[in-house]
């Protein structure tokens, strides 16, 4: 720890913090916004430091290597260094080294990351860098959100709405037989499958899961039931809005989960993914875990026979998306520019998708690529239906991640410590109040 | 005879500022080495945690008069980081310690197979901590861990699907199991070299003189390696005050912060609460603690060793 605070400080830059000023102006590299060259001028030869988690990731790295394989192809001019970071250490890794002034070009963030970066003034404005026709080629609802003091920090990639799952085969045996409509029938057809007890093979069978370990993403999938209750975590000011009726309801139905054994206890969302895909939970929210659950299951792709998708009721869902970012420290804007308009694009998205990407577009020219339409990717087109009706989760404030942690303890509190939803919610309350202002 | 006796002085005298020399220029790239590693980062880690600091703030570091450490005592944080740790640190090195004790007195017997058993009971020392860490969460993962499968078997669980790393009364004693099965053999080890280096005339002569094992162990064996316990000790307290891997990979920090310790309060006030002041002065507060504790270990045991003597 004190090693790396020394390199915070020591590796810094012209100034005494190592932060560089935002909004520098789009550096003039010749060519127009487009990257084309003018006849006359050979382009300077570049390399892009390209930081992001998917390259160490064996289920995505070959299609990172083939997107960067295609833009090089495209740009020959232009030349990548791809650095993989463990996504644990992602966002730390960009925060010390944007302080000491060696931030990479760009980066692939995740979407709850954005506006940290942007308070640490470590994203470029795009407006300018990136055309009109590009930026309104994206789905509104996506890049909107990107957009701090209207400037766009970054563009929108590969976006995953918030979906239902659910078992049929469970929802069968426990004769359901219409779909819910609400969270409140959700909940109620969940106690129906708990009560089956167990599976052929002697395990547990939950009705519901619930992500519930002290992890940011417990606290953000928690989000729609708060919006189910009509309550929100911030309102349009920014000022917290957790100690409310409506929060204290949503709470009190979890805790109600909990005290039903309808949920696993203390499962994080990849422990449900494993039970969902074992055929032993009923219903459960996930993003794009379609091609995860095939992986997970004994079945393989006979799975997909098993389970459904759907819609979270009363369009309650959040969209999760990762975000290309450029450097506020970049010396190379329009090579940058180029490198993110690619990766949004049809070639990259094809590229990606074709090596194992299995990911949504974020830009309505890549919905139409051959990859969606093919009958055996029909799940895509849910997914990319989903997102144009997702809300962005409120993610603006800098202090989202560990809001999202005190919301994640606040679960445990009143599911497995079994404590007063009223109370446990006032000082959630003072707590994310504090972690927004400071 | 006066002449010899000036030369022989100035020989000696010479040959002294040449040790003295040589041992000088020995340590030199030691001390070079710990100040630019340990020295200078201490020092800026404490210049941090006197500035707001913050990751996601476009302003300065600035002075704050001690705005971190009333942040830090005032919000009542402190005693829970303080319990939670002296809890981990006394059970982890005590547990490792009796454990080790054991093993290194029957590995220091002569029983059968006892080189194949000192290298199987080493292999867990070996093992990556964050290696270390995923095992013992799979091992203890209510639907599919292999202990709950075992208890349930015989009929020792009231759920059988029991929680316990996301228990608030066992995450705790899970990560201490994680920690005492990595850092036993280490312990373990240094405790055999020792007791192989008990005088066995000493041990003959307890026996001649009537002492059972018990009292050879109590009165002959364990003052003999005294300095040995205290150094593995001291060694497993500050190795034990700094786990952040285990606590981290197992429970990070909770349930409802029951396993956070200053190494973990550290590192989540710094990234992700975006803070490196705050998170700074944790790590200092706690540095301040442990040595005070290294120290006045040291003075206890250099007294008790030099009664032995």
């Amino acid at each position: 720890m004190a090693a790396l605070m020394v390199f915070v400080i020591a590796c810094g830059g012209g100034d005494n913090t190592g932060k560089s000023n935002t909004g520098n102006p789009p550096a003039s590299s010749g060519g127009s916004a487009s990257g084309t060259a003018s006849p006359s001028k050979e382009p300077e030869q570049v390399t892009l430091k390209f930081m992001n988690w998917g390259s160490v990731e064996a289920a995505t790295k070959p299609g990172y290597e083939a997107m960067v394989a295609a833009f090089e192809k495209k740009y020959p001019h232009i030349k990548i260094e791809n650095v993989g970071v463990p996504f644990n250490q992602m966002l730390d890794q960009i925060l010390v080294q944007h302080s000491a002034g060696s931030s990479p070009d760009v980066m692939i963030l995740h979407g709850t990351w954005t506006s940290a970066m942007n308070a640490a003034g470590a994203l470029q404005p795009l407006d300018e860098l990136i055309p009109a026709d590009v930026q309104s080629d994206f789905y509104p609802n996506l890049i909107g959100n990107l957009k701090y003091d209207d400037e766009l920090v970054g563009l929108p990639w590969t976006p995953a709405p918030s979906t239902l799952y659910y078992n049929k085969e469970l929802l069968k045996q426990a004769g359901i037989t219409e779909l819910p409509t609400s969270f409140k029938e959700v909940r109620e057809m969940a106690k129906q499958i708990a009560a089956l007890g167990k599976t052929d093979t002697g395990n547990t069978i939950y009705g519901f899961g619930l992500s519930s370990q002290r992890l940011f993403n417990s606290g953000f999938y928690f989000i729609p039931y708060i919006w189910e209750q009509g309550g929100d975590l911030t309102n349009e000011a920014g000022e917290v809005t957790l100690d409310t009726p409506e929060v204290v309801k949503a709470f009190e139905a979890t805790k109600q989960l909990f005290t039903d054994k309808v949920t696993p206890v203390g499962a994080d969302i990849k422990e449900l993914r494993n039970l969902f895909a074992q055929g032993q939970l009923g219903f459960y929210v996930d993003i794009d875990a379609y091609g995860i659950l095939l992986d997970l299951s004994p079945k393989k792709t006979a799975f997909a026979n098993d389970f459904g998708m759907m819609r979270l009721p009363d369009d309650n869902a959040f969209y999760l998306e990762y975000v290309l970012g450029m450097s506020s420290q970049t010396k190379h804007q329009e090579e940058a520019a180029l490198f993110l308009e690619f990766m949004s694009g049809a070639e990259a998205m094809t590229a990606y998708n074709n090596n194992g990407g299995n990911r949504t577009p974020a830009r309505e020219s890549s919905a139409a690529i051959d990859y969606y339409q093919k009958p055996e990717n029909a799940h895509m087109q849910f997914y990319i239906e989903a997102i144009q009706n997702a809300r962005p989760l409120p993610v603006r404030n800098p202090g989202f991640v560990k809001a999202m942690e005190e919301v994640a303890e606040a679960i445990q509190r009143v599911g497995i410590n079994n404590e007063e939803p009223a109370k446990v919610v006032k000082e959630l309350q003072a707590k994310v109040n504090a972690i927004y202002t400071q | 005879m006066k002449t010899n006796s000036l030369a022989s002085r100035g020989g000696w005298m010479k040959k002294r500022h040449i040790d003295r020399f040589f041992l000088t220029a020995c340590l030199i790239p030691a001390i070079i080495l710990i100040t630019i590693v340990v020295l200078i980062p201490v020092l800026q880690a404490v210049q941090i945690s006197l500035m707001d600091y913050k990751f996601i703030s476009k302003q300065a570091p600035a002075w704050n008069n001690f705005g971190n450490y009333k942040t830090l005592f005032r919000s009542g944080d402190f005693t829970v980081y303080l319990k939670n740790t002296s809890i981990y640190i006394f059970f982890a090195v005590s547990i490792s310690f009796g454990l080790a004790l054991f093993l290194s007195l029957l590995l220091n017997s002569k029983i059968k197979g006892r080189n194949v058993m000192r290298g199987m009971i080493f292999m867990s020392w070996t093992i990556p901590s964050v290696v270390n860490a995923l095992l013992w969460t799979w091992l203890f993962q209510p639907q599919y861990g292999v202990l709950n499968y075992i208890f349930n078997t015989f009929g020792w669980l009231a759920n059988e699907n029991q929680t316990w790393v996301q228990h608030p009364q066992l995450a705790m004693v899970t990560i201490i199991i994680a920690a005492v099965w990595a850092q036993t053999p280490y312990m373990m080890v240094m405790l055999l070299a020792g007791l192989q280096s008990v005088s066995s005339e000493l041990v003959e002569a307890a026996k001649i003189d009537g002492a059972g094992r018990f009292n050879i162990l109590r009165y002959v064996q364990i003052p003999s390696i005294r300095p040995v316990i205290d150094t593995a000790v001291l060694i497993s307290v500050m190795t034990n005050s700094q786990m952040y891997t285990v606590i981290y990979n197992m429970t990070q920090g909770g349930p409802m912060n029951k396993t956070t310790t200053f190494s973990i309060a550290a590192y989540q006030e710094a990234f992700t609460g975006y803070n490196l002041g705050l998170g700074a002065a944790t790590g200092v507060v706690w540095l301040i603690i442990i040595g005070l504790i290294v120290f006045l270990y040291k003075t206890y045991s250099e007294r008790k060793i030099s009664g032995y003597l």
